[in-house]
């Protein structure tokens, strides 16, 4: 799967998005793969703050649990309640359908510092 | 909510952390352009980025990627298996030099289509790793090799410094766990490997949570030992995909602290036992002191 262009990455493997004053945040393709099966994806709440390379929440996998970490930090202003009920969207569709929240940035300039699309495939190639 | 409580949550100390740094990138590349296959990732381990990344250790799996078997708690391919290929040993070899392993581990997927059950190259990559690694220490994981004892006296020739064989679970739940192998098949493998190479420590592992009881796990304990086997390892059974055997129990650091203690007592030389302990994990700790003077020419 191709590593989206509009989007930033950390290296904890978050996606960000940047929408208006706004950031969604998620985990990418990579991520799942690296994970197996996720089974259950545990948020923060609405209102939450977030700090940046501390933990927010965890996706667990069949095999394992693994924290989710703050690429940035914010303040939470809307969780994707879907994945509750459906945390295989996370394997399925993990920029569109498996968005995790949507953060107010404390400082917009922080997602300029993460990673582009050609860096984090960068990281992450095996070839 | 109500689906939310279904579901047996894991516990904190299953937590890894995704460590991706270029051991691990590294080590999956050499894998990708020797074609050779690792348990690590067919099986979907929990340690993959503790042992790549961090100790750069990794258990390779010969004689193809796909087995014969279909074993219900394990996730490697099962099917029609590929042709034997002739050139693994050396590639193997070549891959165990190159990432400059202390220990290394070779399992294989189960070839029951082949007459000498894969004997005949398993034997040849040990032989292949020694002539190319002298001081590495080599342990050998074999199925039980379709319970043929010439092809485990073709292995057991090549002087392997462990014989690994898994019974996997307790007795009751074998049938349920296991495809085609049997409790008193492995119990007897281990102890004419033993009998055919008496210096050679043997080891075998068993997977908890399957719904077994503490006093199945004791007897899985007296019966390794009644066959002479040295080493044990308990680790915490868990789910590779959701369509394998359902995890029944997650079991709390202190109580495998406990199975240790118990194992210890029994007699065994070593038993490693924790929730993400696997057949090979932390291996190179337990060889004999023989082999241990090997390593340290390493």
């Amino acid at each position: 799967m191709s590593i989206p262009k509009d989007l930033r990455y950390s290296g904890e493997h978050e996606w960000v998005k940047v929408e208006g004053e706004k950031a969604r945040i998620g985990i990418t393709h990579f991520a799942q793969s690296e994970l197996g099966d996720i089974v259950f994806v545990e948020l923060p709440e609405v209102g939450a703050e977030i700090k940046a390379d501390e933990p927010f929440g965890s996706v667990e996998s069949v095999k394992t649990v693994s924290e989710l970490y703050a690429p940035i930090n914010g303040t939470v202003v809307e969780v994707n309640e879907d994945l509750d009920d459906s945390p295989e969207f996370v394997n399925e569709s993990p920029y569109e359908k498996a968005w995790m929240i949507v953060v107010e940035p404390s400082d917009a300039s922080e997602i300029e510092k993460l990673m582009t699309a050609e860096q984090y495939e960068e990281m992450t190639q095996e070839d | 909510m109500a689906k939310k409580d279904e579901h047996l949550r894991k516990p904190e100390w299953l937590k890894i952390k995704l460590n991706t740094n270029e051991n691990y990138t590294g080590l999956k590349k050499l894998m990708r352009e020797n074609n050779l296959h690792t348990v690590c990732e067919e099986a979907k381990c929990p340690n993959i980025h503790e042992c790549w990344a961090v100790r750069r250790t990794a258990t390779f799996m010969i004689l193809g990627s796909v087995c014969t078997r279909a074993c219900r708690f394990c996730a490697v391919k099962t099917g029609l298996p590929t042709e034997l290929d002739l050139q693994e040993p050396e590639r193997v070899a070549d891959s165990v030099a190159l990432m400059n392993l202390k220990h290394a581990v070779i399992t294989a997927v189960a070839r029951d289509d082949q007459k000498d059950g894969g004997a005949g190259i398993f034997a040849e990559t040990v032989r292949a790793i020694r002539r190319k690694s002298p001081f590495t220490t080599i342990e050998v994981l074999p199925s039980d090799m379709g319970g043929n004892y010439d092809n485990l006296k073709t292995l057991m020739d090549t002087r392997p410094d462990i014989l690994n064989h898994n019974i996997e679970t307790v007795r009751r739940l074998t049938p349920r766990v296991r495809a085609r192998a049997t409790y008193d098949r492995s119990l007897e493998f281990l102890r004419r490997a033993k009998e055919m190479q008496p210096d050679i420590p043997t080891k075998s592992s068993i997977m908890i949570g399957l719904g077994e009881t503490k006093e199945e796990i004791i007897e899985v304990m007296d019966d390794l030992l009644a066959n002479n086997v040295d080493i044990m390892a308990i680790g915490q059974y868990l789910q590779p995909t959701k369509k394998h055997l359902k995890v029944q129990k997650y079991y709390h650091p202190d109580e495998f602290a406990e199975l240790k203690e118990i194992a210890m007592q029994k007699g065994f030389s070593h038993c490693e036992a924790g929730p993400l302990v696997r057949s090979s994990y932390h291996a190179d700790e337990q060889v004999n002191e023989a082999s241990k003077k090997r390593q340290a020419q390493a």
